[in-house]
């Protein structure tokens, strides 16, 4: 009866030795690439934290699109190669962040805002995502790594906020800092590389820059950072917050 | 484990020819060192030459997955055992012409990543979205010196 239950025990054990015979045979010269950063290696980053925003839009001003043209510029968005004029339509370009104007049809009042990535904490894309592209980060950056990106698109469709587009053309000259390619989805990573960094996405700089200082950047994890202290202040919206996604970036005034 | 195991197999059975190219001394190894950036000081890459010569994709691919999915961001001053491929381009990526030091871009056959990857039949697709040629933002002027333990492997 006990032979049945193991018909092959000892062919396993043959299997099992010979594989670690042959593990030892390839040993010499070949190094394992765990002890390839040893020494230096910097920390990976934690829930700890938590990146947001809050959004002022009392403070943000109609017709000022300086946090736009700040991120074009930092990721070298819709430049054309060789001065060839770009094939995609403009519904077609890239966006990490836009201008959305709103107005309430009843009174009239009109606010405008700016809409990126709402870096959720329960984010639809990365739900979709058929090959773990579409990530966030353990301290709530969500973006894309386009290294498994395979550009199918599903996540552009699962966003709420039409926050991602698709890269149509080749790309030349790219950043050192933000690689980018033909055939991927990208959104805004809260400019992850400058907030590793230690520094505040290129979106923020350019408010302060123009003195409207409507957009307030942090840890919302930490009880003293700016964030906080200014949501703790008024209370501040969630766009869509029927759908429950916990969003990091928030607004005031709408 | 298995596919770990097969690619440990495909290098070594690979670079065996590369480091018989490495010993014969004229030939290729010429050709090699002509390709590093003329501005680079020292013999040593980030890592022992050899080691690089033998594992650089490891090492790349390895902190490629550490950097975008863990959001390990090696210092960019720091160049022992840094494996940023922003690097690699910074030290690599420029030639001599009419004794001016110019960037080469990956569509140059002289590119130094394409121009071994050529003979050994690789092709890697990293510059379809890094950019192939040094913005010129960071400047290196020495190779991180040897380790002791590493000019004894020598
Ligand atoms: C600080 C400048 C520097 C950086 C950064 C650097 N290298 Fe090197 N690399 C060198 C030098 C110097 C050599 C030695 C050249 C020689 O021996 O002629 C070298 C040699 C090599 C070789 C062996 C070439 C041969 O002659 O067979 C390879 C492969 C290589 N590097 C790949 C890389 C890769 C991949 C990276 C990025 C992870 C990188 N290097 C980053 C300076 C650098
Ligand atoms: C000394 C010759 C040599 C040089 C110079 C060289 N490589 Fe390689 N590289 C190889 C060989 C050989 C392989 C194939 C190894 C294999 O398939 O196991 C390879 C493979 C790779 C791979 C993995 C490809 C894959 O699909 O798995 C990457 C990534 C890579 N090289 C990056 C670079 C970069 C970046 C540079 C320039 C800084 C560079 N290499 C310069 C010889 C070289
Ligand atoms: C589809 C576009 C794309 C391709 C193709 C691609 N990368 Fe990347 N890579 C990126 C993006 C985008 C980042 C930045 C991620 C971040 O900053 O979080 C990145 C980051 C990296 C990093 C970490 C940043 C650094 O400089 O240390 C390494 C290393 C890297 N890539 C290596 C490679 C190698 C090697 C290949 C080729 C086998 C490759 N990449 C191909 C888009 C690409």
């Amino acid at each position: 009866m006990s032979k049945q239950n193991h018909p092959d025990k000892s062919r396993r054990n043959f299997i099992t030795a010979g594989a670690a015979v042959a593990t030892l045979g390839l040993a010499p010269g070949v190094k394992f690439i765990d002890v390839a950063n040893a020494g230096n290696e910097p920390k990976a980053v934690t829930s700890e934290k938590r990146w947001g925003m809050l959004i002022d839009t009392n403070k943000c001003a109609e017709g000022c699109n300086d946090c736009v043209t700040a991120c074009d510029k930092e990721f070298g968005l819709n430049e054309t190669v060789d001065g060839q004029k770009l094939k995609s339509r403009p519904e077609q370009q890239t966006h990490y962040i836009r201008k959305v104007k709103l107005k309430n049809k009843k009174t009239g009042h009109t606010l405008s805002l700016p809409l990126l990535c709402q870096h959720c904490e329960s984010p639809p894309c990365v739900d979709v995502c058929p090959t773990g592209a579409s990530m966030r980060r353990a301290d709530g950056i969500v973006k894309v790594d386009m290294h498994t990106c395979i550009g199918c698109r599903y996540c552009m469709l699962a966003c709420p906020y039409k926050a991602r587009s698709f890269i149509h053309e080749p790309i030349e000259n790219q950043k050192p800092y933000a690689p980018r390619g033909q055939g991927c989805v990208e959104s805004c990573n809260l400019c992850v590389h400058r907030v590793d960094e230690g520094r505040e996405p290129a979106c923020v700089e350019a408010c302060n820059k123009s003195n409207h200082k409507a957009i307030y950047f942090g840890d919302l994890k930490d009880q003293n950072s700016v964030v906080s202290k200014e949501m703790k202040k008024q209370a501040s919206t969630q766009l869509r917050d029927d759908l429950r996604l916990n969003t990091g970036v928030r607004y005031r005034g709408i | 484990m298995k596919k770990y195991k097969l690619l440990l197999i495909a290098i070594a059975v690979l670079a065996n020819p590369l480091l018989g190219m490495a010993a014969d001394k004229k030939a290729p190894e010429k050709k090699l060192s002509k390709l590093v950036d003329p501005t680079v000081q020292g013999e040593n890459c980030v890592r022992d030459t050899k080691d690089m010569r033998l594992n650089h994709m490891n090492y790349i691919l390895h902190q490629r997955k550490e950097t975008t999915q863990l959001g390990k961001r090696w210092p960019k001053n720091v160049l022992k055992n840094n494996y940023s491929i922003e690097l690699c381009i910074n030290c690599h990526a420029r030639k001599k012409v009419d004794n001016k030091i110019v960037p080469v871009s990956i569509k140059d056959n002289t590119h130094f990543c394409s121009q071994c990857h050529r003979k050994v039949s690789v092709n890697i697709d990293c510059f379809s979205c890094h950019n192939s040629k040094p913005t010129g933002k960071i400047k290196f002027i020495k190779s991180p010196p040897k380790t002791a333990q590493e000019k004894q492997t020598k």
